[in-house]
């Protein structure tokens, strides 16, 4: 029995221990991460002029394996060029993505991988690290069928019956797709494809972003209640 | 945890006085437990548990593996409870300190070798196959109360867990999918719940910010109707952080509704009478039998919300 | 002036003007427009023919800043001052022995490990260490600054604190009309509150913590439920 939502359902600092945080349900996926930072950095990690980024990935039940390292590889990859890391150098952030709910099985790694690189945005947002622009994820099956149909946000069974799974993640700057900040595949495909996702990755990441923008906007009037 | 709550002694004596009084920061008596807020998710096997601040996950899974050699006919049960900095940024990512490691052995010993889960049950093929019981503790929020927190929501997610269902035919195991047969609830003996004391010695509280030291010894003020044997302690119930980072002792009893005591932790710290250890004994039972009233309950309405569309409740219970 | 737009990072900004400084939460990189960098309100402040712009957003963790009012605890003791701790986990700051009232070779400040310091940013690079002061360098004279006795400290958000800090509130003109007390409130979300008697520093303590997350009417109807039975002064 598992709760789908088509739409994500999205809200901010909903841990009290840690500075910033998120829980972000999209789909059958649902993680929480948090965000903690910029606070003090133990000397072997310091880096003179940049901020230390932190990650960490824990799966929804065992232990981490090459899997959740992968998944913290590539969040780096969406994330370091964001985050404007020479603000707070010698510093630490925090960044710690619990999946509740993964949504696949562990043979993929997409739907976890857009949901952990959305919440981390709503996240860092959350505690005030400073950030050039807002992070945007998706995630793409192409189906092994004879046309070879995109799905956008794919669902667990979609994942099964797919040749190929990929993950998309630009920055949004001013409420439009700036940059494109991370594309992973997996699988099988054609160059066309790759072409296509991109493109159609706009479309999932445009719904994504409306619904990061308005879970924000909530998250700055409700700072200010007493305004 | 590796880096220590830094509190101010203006804090410090502030907490300490008021437990002096009997009052406590958010209102409770001191031997009051948190109000226990406990939910079911979606999937089977998922606990979570709020205790004030406190915040876990509970995630119970299951898979066929082999059993250990020595123990042929039992299946196996493992706990992980490692403490993220996502539950304060004063524990580290993965690497656990000594009292990390403590809380770890007090909920296996609380729950595992309590025998709380019966492992014989598990058994598919004897020496061949067996189903491998993991719990996974996520830690959400940090505000005290850890062991207690995880004792409850691995054993609340335990009961609420259901394994598919398995056959034997002839050589081969065949496990039976969800949809195929209705899947199995693992087989619970008892309850067990922890309940941590801390107690504080008042004797120790400084008079002012200039000197933290200049605590007269054995002045023997007593605590203000507080029945401890030991006169100069105040027994607090369910610590919070702050509360944690200034006792001066615990003690953590594992106790079920049939009055089994199954553990009584006390690393370190001031001694405690043995009459006081009754004492505690004695409220321990009764915290027990709230909170397991109170997951049964939670169970109960689970259970009948997920069977909200069936005409007959379905079950894989047998009567024993 | 005030909007009641959100802004988030990276949006752009309507025109600023050429003679605006930009503060906490805009950055600008060399031969670029200034974005945004937090989410917040914008804010501008007019000053003759030059304004400011600054983003207020709202947070958890301090970052030093010159000039900001901040309570920390003393977690060490070196031979030319102390280490402060302003939040758990955040680095410690310097406070040099003689950045107090009167004090000199031969008077040294005593403050034992654990003591609660009020006092003032001095020097916050972000290549160095922060460095605070317990007295007004300029005069010479306490200002206020120095060691808080007794009293709790309790830890709200940063911009909750920054506004009973600059702006007041009813909230606190409430509790001050029903019982006295002392607040010293520090940049870094610490509010340190001293009354006559420990339940109503108790009580004091919650009415701040969770008007929060109260509108200004609702914390003032807050104090009189908590408060009230207390005697007026």
């Amino acid at each position: 029995m598992t709760v789908t939502s088509t739409k994500p359902i999205a809200s901010t600092g909903i841990l009290p221990s840690v500075d910033g945080s998120a829980e972000w349900n999209y789909g059958q996926t649902k993680v929480i991460c948090s965000v903690s930072g910029p606070m003090e950095v133990k000397i072997r990690d310091e880096i003179p002029n940049a901020t230390t980024l932190e990650l960490v990935v824990r799966p929804v039940a065992g232990l981490s394996t090459t899997r959740e390292t992968l998944i913290e590889d590539r969040l780096y990859c969406a994330l370091s060029s964001v985050v404007l890391r020479h603000i707070h150098p010698r510093s630490l952030v925090q960044i710690v993505v619990q999946v509740m709910e993964a949504g696949e099985s562990s043979k993929f790694v997409c739907r976890e991988l857009a949901a952990s690189i959305n919440s981390s945005n709503l996240a860092l947002v959350d505690a005030g690290v400073p950030l050039q622009g807002l992070v945007v994820a998706t995630s793409i099956a192409i189906l092994n069928d004879d046309k070879h149909s995109l799905i956008v946000e794919p669902s667990h069974q979609d994942l099964e019956a797919s040749v190929s799974s990929h993950v998309v993640a630009y920055e949004f700057v001013d409420k439009e797709p700036q940059r494109l900040l991370l594309c992973e595949s997996t699988g099988q495909f054609s160059e066309e494809e790759v072409y296509e996702v991109l493109e159609r990755a706009l479309e999932g990441c445009n719904t994504v972003y409306q619904s990061v923008r308005g879970t924000l906007e909530q998250k700055v009037s409700k700072d200010f209640v007493w305004r | 945890m590796p880096k220590r709550k830094d509190i101010s002694l203006n804090e410090r004596q502030f907490i300490l006085s008021l437990l002096k009084d009997s009052q406590r920061l958010d209102g409770r008596a001191i031997d009051q437990f948190r109000k226990v807020d406990l939910k079911f998710g979606d999937s089977l096997g998922h606990a979570e548990v709020q205790l004030g601040k406190t915040r876990l996950v509970v995630r119970v899974s299951a898979e066929v593996s082999k059993p250990y050699e020595d123990r042929p006919y039992e299946g196996t049960f493992i706990i992980t409870t490692d403490v993220s900095s996502m539950a304060s940024p004063l524990f580290e990512n993965n690497r656990s300190s000594d009292d990390e490691m403590l809380m770890t052995r007090l909920i296996e010993k609380a729950i595992r070798r309590s025998n709380a889960l019966d492992l014989e049950s598990l058994c598919i093929v004897a020496g061949k196959s067996c189903w491998m019981i993991r719990a996974d503790v996520h830690y959400l929020s940090y505000d005290g109360g850890l062991v207690d927190a995880s004792c409850i929501g691995v054993i609340a997610a335990l009961m609420h867990f259901r394994r598919p269902d398995t056959s034997i035919d002839g050589d081969q195991t065949i496990i039976h999918s969800v949809e195929e047969r209705v899947p199995v609830p693992l087989s619970i003996l008892h309850v067990p719940i922890c309940v941590t004391f801390s107690f504080f010695k008042v004797d120790e509280v400084p008079s002012s910010t200039e000197n933290p030291v200049a605590a007269i010894p054995g002045s023997g003020q007593s605590a203000n109707g507080v029945p401890t044997a030991d006169d100069s302690a105040i027994l607090v119930i369910d610590a919070t952080a702050q509360e944690e980072a200034l006792r001066h002792s615990e003690l953590t009893i594992t106790i079920n509704k049939n009055r089994d005591i199954c553990q009584i932790a006390k690393p370190g710290g001031y001694s405690v009478e043995a009459l006081t250890i009754l004492e505690c004994a004695n409220k321990a039972y009764k915290i027990a039998t709230n909170i397991t009233d109170l997951i049964y309950r939670r169970l109960k309405e689970d259970e009948s919300k997920r069977n909200a569309g069936n005409l007959v409740p379905l079950t894989a219970e047998n009567e024993r | 002036m005030t909007e009641s737009t959100v802004i988030l990072p990276g949006d752009t900004l309507i025109d600023l003007g050429d003679a605006t400084t930009l503060g906490p939460g805009l950055f600008q990189a060399p031969l670029s427009k200034p974005v945004p960098v937090k989410a917040g309100y914008l804010m501008r402040k007019e000053k003759g023919h030059t304004g400011s712009v600054y983003i207020e957003s709202n947070s958890r963790r301090y970052v030093p800043s010159v000039k900001d009012h901040v309570i920390g605890v003393v977690v060490g003791r070196q031979t030319e001052g102390f280490r402060v701790l302003l939040q758990d986990a955040s680095p410690s700051v310097r406070l040099g022995q003689f950045a107090f009232e009167n004090a000199n070779k031969k008077n040294r400040p005593n403050l034992p490990v654990g003591a609660l310091v009020y006092g003032r940013i001095t020097m916050a690079d972000k290549d160095i260490e922060a460095e605070m002061e317990c007295y007004d360098s300029n005069t010479g004279k306490a200002a206020g600054f120095g060691e808080l006795k007794g009293g709790y400290v309790v830890q709200v958000s940063l911009a909750y604190a920054r506004k009973l800090l600059f702006e007041g509130s009813p909230l606190l003109s409430a509790i001050g009309d029903i019982v006295p007390f002392e607040i010293a409130i520090g940049m870094n979300g610490k509010i340190w509150i001293d009354a006559p008697d420990n339940t109503t520093i108790f009580k004091i303590a919650q009415c701040i913590e969770k008007s929060e997350t109260l509108s200004e009417h609702e914390s003032v109807d807050l104090v009189s439920k908590l408060l009230s039975g207390k005697k007026t002064k």
